[in-house]
Order: C-alpha cells, then structure tokens, then sequence
C-alpha cells in the first residue's frame, strides 16, 4: 500500500471515529423518552426477539435512532430481556464511502482488490463499529432498565483477527459478557473470519444465558455444552445469507431445544447486505411438552424478510419440573458417549 | 460403494408366514420393475414372523430369504436373552450373512431393555450403514458417534406414543439426518408395544437440499404397502461439498463437552 493510501485511510477512519463519537450519540439519546423494564422477580420472565430489517446507514445517529425504536417497543410489550440478531452493526458499513445496500458483494470486493478480504473491511471499520454499538446498547439498556443481548458484531480481536462476537449488557449498561461464534459458515471462511472456542454461561436475574451465534445451532453440541454449564436459555442471534425455507431453518434453534430441555431464542436480521439477502423468521421455543399445541413454539415471527418483535413469557420452575424428569441427564448413556467421544473428532 | 441404490421400507406389520413375505417382495420387484436392494422390515419382524419357534430359526429364515432374492434385509425385535430383554436389529446382506447386530442403546422410558454400550456400523455397497432404535433416535449423540465412524446411511426403528405428534418425529431421524448429511430409512411401528400404543409414519429421510422443496423427506408412508426411495450418494456428496457441516467441528469445545462437562 502506497503511503498516501495509508494516510487516507487513517484519516478516514479519524473522521468516522470522531462523527461517531460517544457524546453526539449520547446527546441525540437523551433527546428520547424512556420506559422502564419491570424488574425481574421471579421464575417468570418476559422475553422479546427482535428480528431486525437491515438498512444501511450513513451515520451513527441513524442507527441509534434505529435501534432505540427497537428496544422501546420491545420493553413497552413487557421485556425484561431483549434479543437482537447476528451482525447487528452491519448497517453502519453505510459508512463507507462507495457502498450501498444494493452493491454487489462481489464487483465491491473486486474493486478494492483481489488481496482485500472481507474481514479486512470489518476489520478496518472495527473501532467505529465498537464505539458505536457498545455506546448505544450500554446508554438503551441502562436508560430503559432491561437485559439487552445486543447481538452481535464483527470486530477486530486486538490479534489482527476479525470475529463474530455477541454481547449482554446489563440494566446498568455494563457489558455482562461477551461470546465469539463457535462455528463458522463455509461464507465467513471465505470471508477471512476466525471463530473462537470457549463457550460461556451468564447466571443473570433474567435466566443464566448462553449467547452463541447462528451457525452453532447446527451442532447439537453447543447446546449440550450451555445446558451443561447451566445454561436455561439459549439465545441464537442469526443472519441467514439464504432464501428462506420452513425446513432448513427448522434445522436450527428447535431441534436443539427438543434435544437438550432449555429455552431457546431466535432473533433474525433480515433485509440485503450488500447483495446479499438475509431471511429468517424470529421465534422463541421451549420442549414440546411445555407448550399446548406440543409443537415447542411459544412465539414465532409472521414474517421472514420484514420487521417485526415477538414476545413470551419463559417460567423457569416450569422448565425445571420439566428436566428433572425429561432432561437428558436422566437417561443419556454417559459410558457409551465417552467410549466413543470426543476422540472420533477428526 | 454403489453410488446409487434402491431401498424399500414395508410398512404392513402383519405379514404372519413366509407365504405373505414372498408376495410383498415380488409385488415391489413388479412395481419398481427392477432389482430391490435393500429391504426394511416393519419392526417386531424377527420376533413373531415365519411361524419358527427360535429367535436363530427365524433369523435363519430372513438369511434364506435376502439370499434367494438377493436383497439386504434390515430386522428389528424385542427378544429375552436369558434374563436379559433387548431391542436389537440385524443387517443381512445378499449372501444371507448377518452383517450387524445392534442393540437399543437407550432406554428413556425405562421399559426395562439391556441397553448397550456399543454403536457399530457396517460398511456395505448399500452404504456404510448404522441403527437408531427406539428412543436412540431422539438422542443426537448416537447419530453424531455413527456418522463419525463412517455411516452415511441410518436405519431407523421409531416408536412414538400415541396420539401422534409430527413435531415429536421431526425431532427425531428428521433433524439427525439434517446434521448429520446422511440418508434415512426410519420405520415408525403404529400399534401396541409393551402394553403401550405407538403411532408414527415411515419415511425415507434426506438433507433438505436433495429433496423436492427441500423439506428432507424423499418419500413418506401414504396408503400403499411399502415406499421406495432411490438414493444418491454421489449427489449427497455434492450436498456435502457444497455445505461441509463436518469440516467445521470445534475441537476444543467438545472435548470439554465429553472429557469435563459430561
């Protein structure tokens, strides 16, 4: 890269930081009013899924506006948790200059070069994207009082990595925890992204949560791993790059409800990225016995490719009345499963 | 391997004699005009049919069978074993040999099954095949153990309690078969078993992306006395190129899942 290359891209990069700088953000949400999250008191908690329309945006204050609308009619249906989707910050590669929700994916990347991968653009966009994301969750979740698992963004790991990482902020704005998605589609290698391999549980007064992401509701061991950790519901933020199907998208979050007794949370971005278009239908499930139709859905979006909020109710004692007699700690042949795992992994 | 096979799931649980057996194979060989190569029979086959006193007499009897029609056989029942009660299946090949004897390896419903430790599969030209019984197919680590000693092909025996419930069957086969890439041929016993009344259908299962409207079912039990599938292993490994589940496994997060967690 030539020197004055670099030196525009730093200085681009100076003036996004300084346009997305905290305070404006911050001024243009104290302009808002705010409802307050019921505090949880007990095993019953109200949950909302978010299933979020991608548009992109050319400022950060768009974007707060965006994503204070979101929270605001979530918690005015009761929520005490909040749940937003996978790359919950794309909308902010609107950024850039040159890119546009209807640019080619491909022609975009050919134009940049072929040693520039995508990650290098989140990459390089990472800073801007944190500043902003975290700004905004922190300020939303501490000013309506509620639990918000922001979904999740793509940022750089401080080792010149780009991952997928999803975040829990507190009803103080307190980041709780963070988690890197586990599993990567054959799109994000290609992308260049790396995936992390730590699983973790965050006992919360709104459920002990596990937050991985998308593509690790594939693999039933992700859930067996939350549920052994402690876990009592699974949030699986998504953005699936696919035209959407009942059936393939069966094959995600309710399965691995069914199989390991625990709630579990789907919240979907829909819309196009750059080129790209993303479907899904946002839903909250639960084992088939606890729900009266039997099919394990307490609320499901109508929709796969508009806006909308879902809302349930999770009872914890029910659950657990539920896996002390249905969980598959009961009956799971733990001498068969060791004679064989992990070591079959290859 | 064979790349491509036919395979046939009866579904009248109430062939009594050899008699009925012959017709019921002779009927698919007329209706699919041409070799059958793999048979499933309804569960509880090996236990009552043929009209054979002995569990080996009647075994003897399905070998004799798969051989003259040159044809595998799949057997499932549930059989004393001195004071020991199993629910086992058998794979036969066209030679009449039994390939693979596997037992239940879970008993969910405490009905009172030996279960097993042990999850074989055996590698034929019908496929590298392995056995899901009873509440096994609800379990997803006995479909992840199989697919990683080789199986791309479950045979599964389901029993679902009554009334029936499609939700509680797609989350069995179903949904193993879907993250497992692998083809499916479960038979759902409808009727009494152990003094409990099952319901559920047979159906050749297939990942969503090989089946018409990507739904996962190639073919489902309808009116008639069997279904039949073709099945592709050269398009599943295309399916498997073309979305890789297998090449992104994370080590390290199952090894505390099986080595710590468990």
């Amino acid at each position: 890269m030539g020197k004055i290359q670099s030196i525009q891209q730093q200085m681009l990069l100076k003036f996004l930081l300084f346009k997305s700088r905290p305070g404006r953000i911050k001024s243009f949400l104290d302009s808002k009013s705010y409802c307050h999250a019921e505090p949880s008191q007990s095993n019953q908690v109200r949950v909302a899924a978010v299933q979020g329309k991608l548009s992109l945006v050319n400022n950060p204050i768009e974007y707060a506006d965006i994503m204070y609308q979101y929270v605001e009619e979530a918690v005015r249906q009761g929520a005490q948790l909040v749940v937003f989707p996978e790359d919950n910050a794309a909308h902010l590669v609107g950024m850039l200059p040159g890119i546009s929700e209807n640019a080619d994916m491909s022609q975009t990347m050919a134009d940049l070069g072929s040693e520039v991968k995508v990650a290098d653009i989140f990459n390089y966009l990472s800073p801007v994207t944190k500043q902003v994301f975290e700004t905004v969750f922190s300020y939303l979740a501490a000013h309506f009082r509620v639990h918000i698992m922001a979904g999740s963004i793509l940022v750089s790991d401080g080792k010149n990595k780009t991952i997928n990482q999803a975040y829990l902020f507190g009803p103080d704005g307190a980041i709780i925890g963070r988690q890197q998605k586990l599993h990567l589609l054959p799109l994000e290698l290609d992308w260049g992204l790396s995936c992390g391999e730590e699983l973790s549980v965050f006992p919360t007064p709104v459920g002990k949560l596990a937050f991985p992401i998308c593509m690790d509701a594939t693999y039933f061991e992700t859930f067996r791993s939350s549920v052994l950790k402690g876990a009592e519901t699974v949030i699986i933020p998504a953005a699936n790059p696919d035209k959407y199907n009942f059936w393939k998208e069966l094959r995600g979050v309710w399965p691995r409800v069914q199989e390991s007794a625990v709630f579990g949370i789907r919240s979907c971005m829909v819309g196009q990225l750059l080129g790209i278009t993303l479907t899904g239908r946002s839903g909250i499930y639960t084992p088939l016995e606890l729900t009266p139709k039997k099919d394990g859905i307490l609320a499901e979006a109508k929709t796969y490719d508009e806006h909308e909020i879902i809302v349930a109710n999770l009872d914890y004692n029910l659950l657990r009345d539920y896996r002390r007699n249905e969980g598959f700690m009961n009956y799971l042949n733990i001498d068969l499963c060791k004679r064989y795992l992990p070591h079959l992994y290859k | 391997m064979t790349k491509r096979i036919k395979a046939i799931i009866a579904l009248d649980p109430n062939i009594h004699n050899e008699k009925e057996l012959e017709k019921l194979i002779d009927g698919i060989k007329k209706d699919s005009n041409k070799q059958v190569d793999l048979l499933v029979l309804p569960s509880m086959a090996a236990a009552g049919y043929l009209g054979q006193k002995t569990l080996n007499e009647r075994l003897d009897r399905y070998s004799l069978i798969a051989k003259t029609n040159n044809l595998y056989l799949a057997l499932h029942a549930y059989h004393k074993d001195g004071s020991k009660r199993h629910s086992r299946c058998w794979l036969v090949d066209n030679c009449g040999e039994i390939l693979l004897a596997q037992n239940q390896t879970h008993d969910k419903n405490n009905i009172g099954i030996s279960v097993s430790n042990e999850l074989q599969v055996a590698k034929t030209p019908m496929g590298s095949i392995g056995f899901l019984i009873g509440d096994d197919v609800l379990i997803p680590e006995i479909g992840r153990i199989l697919r990683l000693q080789g199986a791309n092909l479950f045979i599964a025996y389901s029993f679902f309690p009554q009334p029936y419930n499609p939700w509680r069957q797609w989350s069995g086969i179903w949904q193993q078969v879907q993250q497992n890439q692998v083809f499916a041929l479960e038979s759902s016993f409808t009727g009494s078993i152990n003094g409990h009344a099952v319901e559920g259908k047979s159906i050749i299962h297939g990942p969503c992306e090989l089946t018409q409207g990507e739904i996962g079912f190639i073919s489902e039990e309808q009116d008639d006395p069997y279904i039949a599938a073709s099945l592709d292993y050269q398009k599943l490994a295309e399916t498997i190129k073309d979305y890789p589940i297998h090449n992104f496994y994370n080590k390290k997060l199952y090894k505390e899942l099986f080595s710590e967690l468990l």
